[in-house]
């Protein structure tokens, strides 16, 4: 019993903390769980549930489809036990059906997010990247203030390399979340890749406030350090800029040795005098 | 003279215990028929967009100094625009009457089914079959006025008022088991009847049409006087010097 | 006959970055002998795994790359391949795999490779080599032939089976890892280590 009451401790931190701990929970569940499934107790439910999303991560679908029928027995009619049959044909690649049944769920609720969601994940399970896209965009049309479509749009504009509109989503998202250092420094990132002098200038802006809410960021360390470089040595730029820049880059410099001044890695010499030679 | 008034213990047994045994097992009762009855509230899905919609405006003009000037202006004029704006859309007048809506009648019926008939039928029971009995004595003195309120089907001028009669010990009950059920139930239970009354108190205000034309206009209005000051401007000297 | 060899350093980093992020696309460097650049005979002795986030955001790369080229050049290594292994199970064409670093690499090195993971031939148990190579010839990556590819030694697949099996995926640190935690050496020291020892015992 008492196994089962430590194990479901450890569940629920990783639910709060939206951990992707999918291997784990699985051990958990075949060790613990598995025979006690009547003693979960009123966290029953959740708990079927995590297992069942980390069982569908790592392929166990003999775990998933107990996890399934356990929850139908409770909740016969429940659209968000359908759903996770949907996830379960998803998960056998049986598109088709999957999206047969979420079509279902739809026309009963049309509010129903996560089932609008999925459809746009098996999209891009297809790899049909563009219409993930468009539908994506669609969706956010109603639910506009939902921030993990956002963001997930933002990732789908990054691997089709359209930076532009990656980088709108993510000033949703720091219009959402604006005391996110990972968000600012990844607006950065995108500024900078996208390149030319003025993206690189909002760069900066961005990989400085990235390190100013997180002095640890390092890759906004680094990033602020080939920002000011490329500014610094940019033949479009008045000397008063230039000699701004260089003075920022070389207290990044600075700033980035002393993060590597307590770690044991070796050539650390080396590594960040390559940085110094451009 | 009060004090000579002794109760008999009968009373104790068979109308004292009965009334708080009765209140409770029906606060139960009700908690699970309207467990059972209850239908969930469908969300139009307009008015899901709308309120996102607002929602989204609203962060923007919160939060607008954090990115930089000509995303923001790109923002507004989504928002903003002469037509077509987000904010200038027009919605079809809302026409929710509550007469019409077969809907809200059944969930009007619903409400009154566990909350006002029991009460009625229960309270009507209580009167008939316990009255005219004097249930219990609170332990302090009492002013003439609270005699309406505790010796309700008890019309001695001479009684001294803290004597509680047997319809008022059952209103007390139904008033105050209210933690007892938070206490078996859990929070928020639909046998929280004192809830309930509040909610009818403001059900007048939240069965208002809801319009989303005011507050798209207010949206409008506010983020039309935005003046956007990038934070960013000057961050690469703070952050030296903050440091250094 | 001209060979593209992978050392069992080189193949197991692959498969392992590959398998610590089944769920996200993955990419790093492969280096080779800096003596050994001329004609199409290539051996990659060795693989930097670089990141599994956002892998089309340029900063980092940047980083990384002149980190790398700095101390390759030191050992007498030379960039002079890309690998990566794609988000989706179906994908391994070399279309989608095309980066900017692949693209940049026919500056740093004559005739380099751009390598893709083929996600369904993974398992714990490895029958053949699960990579397709295509190599830079008269200004293109064309495909190369399947039997141009050789594990150097032989048993590097053994290898890389072990290392899977005792979840050595844990052990590799990207550079993505590294930015995580400054602590994590991107040059993998301990994991070559492991695979030294697995090698010495399969010979």
């Amino acid at each position: 019993m008492t196994n089962v009451n430590s194990s479901l401790d450890q569940l629920r931190v990783w639910r709060e903390n939206n951990d992707r701990k999918s291997r784990e929970i699985i051990e958990i569940w075949i060790r613990n769980l598995n025979s006690n499934v009547q003693k979960l107790g009123k966290e029953k439910p959740l708990v079927l549930e995590q297992v069942c999303i980390a069982a569908l991560d790592c392929n166990e679908l003999g775990i998933a489809q107990k996890c399934i029928q356990e929850l139908y027995k409770d909740f016969p009619k429940s659209l968000r036990v359908k759903k996770f049959e949907a996830m379960f044909l998803e998960a056998q690649e049986k598109y088709e059906e999957a999206i047969e049944i979420l079509d279902n769920i739809i026309k009963h609720d049309e509010t129903h997010s996560g089932a609008k969601k999925r459809k746009i994940a098996i999209l891009k399970a297809q790899g049909r990247n563009v219409e993930a896209i468009k539908e994506l965009a669609d969706y956010l049309k109603i639910f506009m203030a939902d921030v993990e479509a956002w963001q997930e749009l933002s990732e789908l504009y990054i691997t089709e390399q359209d930076f532009s509109k990656a980088a709108f989503c993510v000033e949703e998202l720091i219009l959402h979340n604006p005391h996110n250092h990972l968000l600012h420094q990844r607006y950065a990132d995108i500024k900078y890749t996208q390149g030319g002098l003025e993206n690189i200038e909002i760069a900066r802006s961005y990989y400085c406030q990235a390190v100013k809410l997180n002095p640890n960021n390092m890759r906004a360390l680094y990033g602020l350090y080939l920002a000011t470089t490329a500014i610094a040595t940019s033949q479009k730029c008045s000397s008063q800029k230039k000699k701004e820049a260089l003075k920022l880059s070389e207290w990044v410099l600075d700033e980035i040795q002393s993060q590597y001044k307590d770690v044991e890695v070796s050539d650390m010499e080396e590594r960040l005098g390559a940085l110094q030679l451009n | 003279m009060t004090a000579d008034l002794i109760v008999d213990p009968q009373i104790r047994f068979w109308v004292f215990l009965p009334i708080v045994v009765i209140t409770f097992l029906v606060g139960i009762l009700r908690h699970y028929i309207s467990i059972l009855l209850s239908s969930q509230k469908k969300v139009e899905i307009q008015q899901l967009a709308d309120s996102q919609l607002i929602l989204r405006a609203r962060v923007l003009r919160e939060n607008a100094k954090y990115i930089p000037k000509t995303s923001f202006l790109i923002r507004k004029h989504a928002f903003n625009r002469e037509e077509e704006g987000y904010l200038m859309q027009k919605r079809p007048p809302v026409t929710q009457n509550m007469m019409t809506d077969p809907t809200m009648m059944t969930d009007m019926v619903k409400g009154n089914l566990t909350n006002v008939l029991p009460m009625i039928i229960i309270g009507g029971w209580i009167n008939w079959m316990f009255s005219g009995f004097i249930t219990t004595k609170v332990p302090f003195p009492l002013t003439l006025r609270f005699k309406s309120m505790l010796q309700r089907g008890i019309e001695l001028s001479h009684l001294d008022a803290s004597w509680v009669s047997s319809a008022s010990w059952y209103f007390l009950n139904v008033f105050g088991l209210r933690s007892i059920y938070a206490l078996v139930l859990g929070e928020n239970n639909a046998a929280d009847q004192s809830k309930q009354m509040q909610d009818q108190m403001s059900g007048a205000a939240m069965a208002m049409p809801n319009d989303p034309k005011v507050p798209f206009k207010a949206e409008w209005e506010a983020l039309e006087i935005v003046d956007h000051q990038w934070v960013l401007t000057d961050i690469e000297n703070t952050i030296t010097q903050s440091d250094g | 006959m001209s060979d593209i060899t992978f050392s069992a350093r080189a193949y197991c980093k692959i498969i392992l970055h590959a398998a610590k992020y089944p769920h996200c696309s993955v990419n790093g460097v492969l280096l080779s002998k800096s003596s050994s650049s001329k004609g199409k005979e290539i051996e990659f002795v060795d693989a930097v795994p670089l990141f599994h986030i956002a892998l089309n955001l340029t900063p980092m790369a940047e980083i990384a790359l002149m980190q790398i080229d700095e101390l390759a050049s030191q050992q007498d290594l030379v960039i002079s391949g890309y690998y990566t292994a794609l988000e989706n199970i179906r994908d391994c064409s070399f279309e989608k795999a095309t980066h900017r670093i692949a693209d940049k690499l026919p500056s740093n090195f004559p005739s380099p490779c751009l390598v893709v993971v083929d996600n369904t031939k993974l398992g714990i148990h490895m029958d053949n080599v699960a990579l397709k190579v295509a190599q830079f010839v008269d200004g293109s990556y064309k495909p190369s032939d399947t039997n141009r590819i050789c594990l150097n030694p032989d048993t590097a697949l053994d290898v890389c089976s072990g290392l899977l099996e005792r979840s050595g995926y844990n052990l590799i640190v990207d550079f993505d890892n590294h930015l995580d935690n400054i602590s994590l050496d991107w040059m993998n020291p301990q994991l070559n280590e492991e695979i030294d020892n697995l090698v010495s015992v399969f010979d």
